[in-house]
């Protein structure tokens, strides 16, 4: 393939700010067709497959802030890096942001970017993302990285072309990709792939597509609708009608005559963007008017309404209570504990005890951004976050680091239970530094039991399980399998290193039933002597966690 | 006669010793409860007190001594005495200290010094017998404040206990109130210290909960006294008391009970170890 053929780069098969805000836009569109295929490449029992959902998550969140971007290609590169950052979800999403932000990194100053500079961001995205991890393990995002990297590489030296360079980048994510089961086996035990590193290899595939002009699919996707609009709704109630977004491609295109035009439409006119590439956004109560005026000036590229009416109800009756203020507040001494929590009960429970809650819904997969802004709901000075899932444990770290002029430490916490037992043994008028040796000792103190049905045939450790049987693990170790309720819970405490002495607290989940949390917690009185709390988690799944300690 | 007396005030608890045998002028607060003006130790004694605190549904009140009484116990120790070193409950949880406070103004602001101690039940006790002491070998009034002031701050209480509801009721919650109001089972560790209840942490059993008192007490270093505290919980305070003595390596601990005043702004349940920090 020669230069002239490179249908959506620039001359010379540059490509430039505009060129790289589009092919993120069309990588979001194509990660997002992919994603249920991608979560469903699950390595684990439980269907915690979220990883289509994260990585389409956190590039959105980068595409949409490059589309506010102005500036050359460095400084939309920069943009992208930044709400990946912020925008982050799980492990796969926070690799992936760490890949971007090595990208934007080599990227830093240029106008364009030709194959061999790609090439070096590549490396670079995939070094950063190698630094950043702790624990590197190979067939999984990293390694398809690396591979993709490595591939590109070797074109930019043979051939200028920026498609050729991506196409030998793609193939090589693909083969990469193919080969993750045989570098970790708990994959090849399942019979699959590594999900992020699919993820990576779509979201190649997609920016390879647009620059091959190719279709990327239709327009659903809801770009740039984020909390802080939802917010700006519910102020805005004195006006009901469309909340209109469209993104279009023109020529010559003029931000501010198009603000004027949109003015005429509706209230809280946004336009951002370029001469061929804008994104606006009014609430009106005649969005066929802006699509109009999008076709006429250009070509539509997505458009979402919303009904404004609609969404204020919803939001007004998820919000109880009114909308904390933001305003700065003077802090006490002592620590605040900010706490991820999954299901309704769980959530209640963790804000009973006075812990902030980041609310997730469905996966344990806070943002970035939520846990910046729970910290910052805060009143003590010093903030101890308690991630209370392995998948939340990098986006705490990152907002932790990102918190300036408080002290906020984390305490890694993997199950919710455990996460209560830190909460529990804080002392709110202590420094972040007395707690944290306390809370991680109470934490590893609590041992956690969870009871699910298994969604696949596998084998997990030692255990064998059936697709449609119970099984319990222990602290995350599969340890039983079979149908009875009462000899997975007792063989599960007879697995416990150390008998409880305290308590055991059964939590539970959306699908499970009060009968067989009594038919869990018996057991657990006669054969451990010990007390036996049942309450109300709502957690997806599993559906019956047990703490003990 | 001439030297200083001693006086402190009911919330004061002695483990082991009995102010009547040091010459220490307890003060009673008063127990309001329903119709009656109980005197604390007086017209009520701590067994009779928990007694009703389970079965009488009205809830006690309790109130600082008259101002008269400080001032006829001044006059009448300072028409035999030099002085007065007068110690009592924090002022932070009682107006007693205020009313003696005024009472030492009207009656001879030179010669009756008021001390806040910063604390009270088994630790105020010690204060009060340290004066006691000082005073019965003839230290003169200075020194016996200045050793007071030295001890004040190396005091503490970590304790446990049932409920918080007895505490947020009499309005002594406090920083404490950081623990109230959760939906698991559990019983909070508090820690007394210069005047303020501080919460510590969260247990979910009361047999966990005391074993933290003591882990925490056992974290404080060495002592130069301790002693176990405890509402209407004696067989536990007796068993408590066996543990910490071997925890500590001390022949025994002793064990003091909390009077009514203190008990009704925590209710029974209370288990707890005063300490008085080595300097």
């Amino acid at each position: 393939m020669d230069i002239a053929s490179d249908t959506h780069t620039g001359p010379g098969g540059l490509v430039r700010a505009a060129e790289l805000r589009a092919s993120l836009m069309a990588a979001c569109d194509w990660l997002e067709r992919h994603r249920d295929a991608i979560d469903a490449l699950n390595v684990f029992p439980v269907p915690d497959g979220d990883t289509g959902i994260n990585m389409f998550l956190t590039l959105r969140a980068a595409a949409d802030e490059a589309m506010t971007a102005d500036g050359s290609l460095g400084d939309v590169a920069s943009a992208m890096a930044r709400g990946a950052v912020m925008g982050a979800r799980g492990n796969s999403g926070m690799i992936l942001a760490h890949l971007l932000r090595g990208i934007a990194r080599t990227l830093e100053g240029y106008e364009a970017v030709d194959a061999r500079l790609l090439a070096a961001a590549l490396t670079a995205g995939a070094e950063t993302a190698y630094d950043e991890v702790s624990n590197p393990v190979e067939g999984t995002i990293l390694t398809v990285a690396r591979r993709a990297a490595d591939a590109a590489r070797e074109a930019a030296a043979a051939s200028p072309s920026l498609i050729v360079t991506l196409e030998r980048a793609h193939d090589a994510a693909r083969a990469a990709v193919a080969e993750t089961p045989e570098l970790l086996p708990i994959l090849k035990q399942a019979s699959v792939v590594d999900a992020g590193g699919e993820g990576l290899r779509v979201l190649i595939e997609g920016i390879l597509r647009h620059f091959k002009g190719e279709p990327v699919g239709s327009g659903s996707v809801p770009v740039g609708m984020r909390v802080d609009f939802a917010t700006l709704h519910a102020e805005a109630d004195d006006f009901y009608g469309y909340c209109t977004e469209v993104l279009f491609k023109g020529e010559r295109l003029e931000p501010d005559a198009i603000r004027e035009r949109l003015a005429a439409f509706g209230s809280c006119v946004l336009a951002v963007g370029d001469s061929d590439l804008m994104k606006v956004h009014v609430h009106t109560l005649r969005p066929g008017a802006v699509l109009d005026m999008a076709t006429e000036l250009g070509e539509i590229v997505r458009v979402k309404i919303d009904n404004m009416q609609m969404q204020q109800r919803d939001f007004a009756a998820s919000q109880q209570g009114p909308v904390e203020p933001s305003a700065p507040k003077t802090l006490e001494q002592g620590t605040s504990v900010v706490a991820v929590a999954l299901g309704a009960g769980f959530q209640a429970i963790f804000a009973a005890e006075h812990a902030t809650v980041v609310r997730v819904d469905q996966t344990m997969n806070p943002s970035v951004r939520e846990i910046l802004d729970a910290i910052g709901r805060t009143d003590r000075a010093d903030v101890v976050v308690l991630p209370n899932d392995r998948n939340a444990l990098m986006a705490a770290q990152r907002a932790a680091k990102q918190v300036a002029g408080r002290t906020v430490e984390v305490v890694p916490t993997t199950s919710m239970p455990a996460g209560m037992a830190a909460l529990l043994a804080v002392s709110p008028d202590a420094p972040a530094t007395a707690n944290t040796p306390r809370m991680a000792r109470a934490a590893s103190r609590c041992h956690s039991i969870e009871i699910a049905r298994a969604v696949r045939t596998a084998r997990i450790g030692e255990v064998d399980v059936e697709e449609g049987s119970l099984f319990a693990t222990l602290d995350g170790r599969p340890v039983a399998a079979g149908e009875s309720y009462r000899d997975l819970v007792v063989a599960a405490a007879t697995h416990l290193a150390d008998p409880p002495d305290q308590v055991a607290t059964i939590y539970i989940g959306r699908n499970g039933s009060q009968q067989v949390a009594e038919q869990l917690a018996e057991p657990l009185r006669s054969l451990l002597s010990i007390d036996v709390e049942v309450k109300v988690g709502g957690q997806p799944h599993p559906d019956y966690v047990i703490s003990v300690e | 006669m001439s030297g200083v007396a001693i006086v402190t005030d009911s919330t004061a608890d002695f483990a082991g010793t009995e102010p009547a045998d040091l010459a220490i002028t307890v003060v009673p607060l008063t127990v309001n409860w329903g119709k009656d003006v109980l005197r604390d130790r007086i017209d009520v004694t701590t067994s009779e007190f928990y007694e009703r605190l389970r079965t009488d549904r009205e809830i006690p009140h309790t109130a600082a001594p008259p101002l008269g009484i400080f001032e006829e116990v001044y006059r009448g120790l300072l028409a035999q005495h030099d002085a007065v070193v007068s110690v009592h409950i924090a002022a932070t949880l009682s107006a007693t200290h205020s009313v003696a406070s005024a009472a030492a103004r009207a009656v001879d602001q030179s010669r009756v010094h008021v001390i806040d101690s910063a604390t009270t039940t088994v630790t105020l006790g010690w204060l009060a017998q340290a004066a006691a002491e000082l005073g019965r070998d003839g230290a003169p009034a200075q020194t016996i404040i200045g050793e007071l002031q030295d001890m004040i701050p190396r005091l503490r209480i970590l304790l446990t206990l049932d409920t918080l509801e007895y505490l947020q009721r009499g309005g002594r919650i406090g920083r404490a109130q950081a623990f109230l109001g959760g939906l698991l089972n559990v019983k909070p560790v508090l820690e007394c210290r210069h005047g303020e209840i501080y919460p510590v942490e969260r247990v979910r059993t009361r047999p966990a909960a005391i074993r933290r008192v003591a882990e925490i007490v056992q974290q404080l270093g060495p002592k130069e006294r301790i002693a176990i505290a405890h509402s209407d919980c004696e067989d536990e305070a007796r068993t408590f008391a066996a543990e910490v003595a071997r925890q500590e390596g001390v022949p025994t601990v002793p064990i003091a009970e909390i009077g009514s005043v203190v008990g009704t702004h925590t209710g029974p349940g209370v288990l707890g170890i005063g300490c008085l920090l080595a300097r």
